[in-house]
């Protein structure tokens, strides 16, 4: 396993992406199969991961390739995110929801940190119905419901006033 | 952005809730308490993460609680209090109580877990009994009050048995005598099985023998007792143990006798003394030494060593060492860290920066040298106290390239007094016309060379570190003129900066240091530095990593003149990198050091 070798990936629709092994490490999915099977000379499909996000996400491993501190990267949960990440982040929602989900997948635990953080910042000095409006989630509470909610779960304990 | 078509997109937020837990784990209680009432799924997700972490020091509960004097508490707050507990105390992962009230009614709720046996292994793993002065009576009626809450306490441990991780015990709960070992809470503490951590004052007196039988897992020990408690027999070890905070000051002997039972020990913090009314010598520390320990980290939050030998006899039973911190290292246990210690990567020394107030301190040889001259590994060097000067540096470079961090303050450079200063332009002046150099024209220029070769020195030392990312060489020192003061209108005057500190000027060959491409903090505050808007372009091309000056921050000394040179320079700096931020270490008072 020489460090240059090279990994042939394959997207949902078929497009082939050939990167470097170390990139492709960054992932735990595909790091873990690399280890097991040994590099099999075959494309690995890649079924859940459409081409467009495949590209964000090698954008994103080959940015930070030489990050020592590539898996601790996002662990402090009120750091602020850092120049590049925040400008990696600015897409459509639909986008950042498939980033999820890809990171997810191939189990990459800084990008997932990542874009989970800027769905967080969406969430944040938002009241309950501007998030459902961003969100376009469905009010499932009866008014009465959600302020036992509200009440119950600290109204008193967490306002200040 | 927000016009895309989130139809689907909310399906997959809904189907996966493992998603949003995460998410919600970046979000503080306010949001959370938004979050939860966006829909019966958020909150179904997002209620365990509000309820996690509660701590009666923050948000209203101290006002709800009446914990401050000052707050008048709601009739009904502990039915309101036990209401919502039973309701949510099964998501709590980490307490920190300091009230009776939130203890009974967690503790009443654990009680209840019996029943409800779906949540049962699923409780408490951190706990914190903060102040809750129960050792204390004061009114005699409220005994049976604090008998009532110590019992709480106790059942509230029982019923976290298996679960408690970390366990911290404000002293203030305990009465600490000798005989509190029958104590209901430490009755309860018999038997922890997965306890990692205990942090516990002097609130128990026991006996360290007893740690692996009571908690087998205990890694972290912090504790506050009097040495005679550490005494172990040749048999007794505690292999579980990680780390060891003692408060109590530990004479060598009985650290080198304690560190030989605790043979997996990586950090422990105490202060240590080689004083002893049966004054042992080095040669009986030798006796002690059985093996070399593989302590990592070792802190002593002060010592009173007097005998060099001891430093030896310590730092040789110690070789693996990669951390000191240390306070006020003589050149001579410099000397021992440097020839025992070959594999130290961190020292930070917390001597308090001083004055010189006689010439011998300030002809005093820079005390770290023997250790930046022999530990190849060293990344941090943090000891404002202590100062380099330059013009007894020798010139070979140091051992390590690795440096991360250095803080210490750089002094005794030549450099050119105001006058000297005229006379030098007007003798480059000279030159340029072609005059004939006379001797005082060439005693100038060779003055000059000597400040250049001073310059040069610390420079070249410095350019060859260049993974640097904390670079502070010095701090604020002025002292009030206090003779002065009927004179000015208002300000006060304040000494000059050090005359006898680096120029930083690109003509006294800041240059060299553009090797820093990693540099982030850059400390040059009570210099007598010539940086002008040349410097700052100069630093702001050539570290592209900076964030932080300190140095130009302006001054926050009492009725000091507003610094318009330090403002101009701000806002030169502020249009080439508008992110580059300006502090201080805050001015030193020397006075309060003096003692």
């Amino acid at each position: 396993m020489s460090a240059h070798s090279q990994i042939l990936l394959t997207s949902s629709e078929g497009t082939e992406f050939l990167i470097d092994r170390d990139i492709a490490d960054k992932s735990m999915l595909l790091k873990c199969m690399l280890e097991d099977i040994g590099e099999i000379g075959q494309a690995v499909p890649l079924p859940n991961v459409s081409g467009p996000i495949l590209t964000k996400v090698i954008e994103y491993c080959t940015h930070h390739r030489d990050d020592p501190n590539f898996l601790s990267a996002n662990d402090d949960v009120t750091a602020d995110i850092d120049e590049w990440d925040l400008e990696y982040c600015k897409v459509d929602q639909g986008t950042l929801y498939e980033l999820i989900l890809a990171a997810n997948y191939l189990d990459i635990k800084p990008l997932m940190d990542l874009t989970c953080k800027t769905v967080a910042n969406m969430i944040k000095a938002k009241s309950p119905e501007e998030i459902r409006k961003t969100f376009n989630i469905t009010n499932d509470f009866t008014p009465e419901e959600e302020d036992q909610v509200r009440r119950e779960n600290g109204k008193d304990w967490v306002d200040e006033h | 952005m927000e016009s895309s078509p989130p139809s689907q997109v909310c399906i997959i937020i809904i189907i996966i809730p493992d998603i949003l837990r995460r998410i919600g784990s970046f979000l503080t209680p306010p949001d959370l308490l938004t979050a939860i009432r966006v829909s019966r799924e958020w909150n179904s997700v997002l209620v365990p993460h509000l309820w996690s972490d509660i701590d009666d020091r923050l948000y209203a509960w101290p006002r709800i609680l009446g914990l401050d004097n000052l707050c008048y508490r709601r009739p009904g707050t502990e039915d309101w209090v036990r209401e919502i507990f039973k309701k949510y105390y099964r998501h709590i992962r980490h307490l920190h109580i300091r009230s009776a009230i939130l203890v009974s009614a967690a503790a009443s709720c654990f009680n209840h877990n019996d029943i409800d046996l779906t949540y049962r292994g699923r409780s408490i793993k951190s706990l914190t009994l903060g102040d809750m002065g129960l050792s204390t009576a004061r009114v005699a009626e409220r005994d049976a009050e604090r008998a009532t809450t110590i019992d709480h306490i106790a059942d509230l441990i029982r019923a976290n048995t298996k679960s408690l991780l970390v366990l911290t015990i404000a002293n203030s709960n305990l009465p600490s005598t000798d005989t509190n070992l029958q104590h209901p809470i430490f009755a309860a503490l018999h038997g922890l099985p997965n306890l990692m951590e205990l942090n516990c004052g002097d609130a128990f007196c026991f006996r360290l023998a007893v740690v692996p039988k009571l908690w087998p897992r205990l890694a972290h020990l912090r504790t506050h007792q009097s040495p005679f408690r550490y005494n172990l027999t040749m048999d007794e070890s505690i292999p579980s143990l990680r780390s060891l905070v003692l408060q109590h000051s530990l004479h060598l002997n009985k650290l080198i006798e304690l560190l030989n039972h605790l043979p997996n020990l990586e950090i422990l913090e105490t202060p240590i003394s080689d004083y002893s009314p049966d004054a042992s010598t080095a040669g009986d520390l030798k006796g002690l030494i059985i093996t070399p320990h593989t302590l990592k980290s070792l802190s002593v939050n002060w010592s009173r060593i007097k005998k060099n030998t001891t430093y030896y006899a310590l730092f040789s039973f110690l070789p693996y060492l990669t951390e000191l911190r240390f306070d006020d290292l003589s050149l001579e246990a410099s000397k021992a860290v440097a020839a025992c210690l070959p594999r130290l990567e961190v020292l930070v020394d917390n001597k308090k920066p001083k004055i010189a107030y006689s010439h011998d301190e300030i002809n005093a040889p820079f005390a770290l040298e023997p250790i930046l001259q022999s530990c190849h590994n060293l990344r941090v060097l943090d000891g404002m106290g202590h100062r380099m000067m330059v013009c007894s540096l020798v010139p070979n470079p140091w051992a390590t390239d690795k440096l991360d961090t250095l803080r210490c303050r750089v002094q005794g450079l030549n450099r050119l007094d105001p006058i000297e200063e005229v006379r030098y332009s007007r003798a480059m002046f000279s030159q340029t016309l072609g005059r004939k150099p006379n001797s005082k024209r060439a005693q100038i220029m060779q003055r000059n060379q000597a400040c250049l070769e001073d310059h040069a020195l610390l420079y070249s030392q410095l350019s060859r570190q260049t993974k640097l990312r904390v670079l502070e060489l010095g701090v604020d020192l002025r002292v009030e003129r206090t003779s002065q003061r009927r004179f000015s209108s208002g300000f006060q005057e304040y000494s000059p900066p050090l005359s006898d500190t680096p120029e930083l000027s690109l003509a006294s060959g800041l240059g060299q240091l553009s090797s820093l491409k990693e540099l982030e903090v850059f400390g040059f505050e009570g210099f007598d530095h010539r940086i002008g808007t040349l410097e700052l372009e100069w630093m702001a091309l050539n570290w592209p990593r900076l964030k932080l000056l300190r140095g130009l921050e302006e001054d926050r000394l009492r009725r000091i003149r507003f610094d318009e040179h330090k403002a101009f320079l701000r806002r030169h700096l502020a249009k080439l990198r508008p992110q580059i931020q300006h502090a201080s270490l805050g001015a030193y008072d020397p006075y309060v050091f003096w003692q």
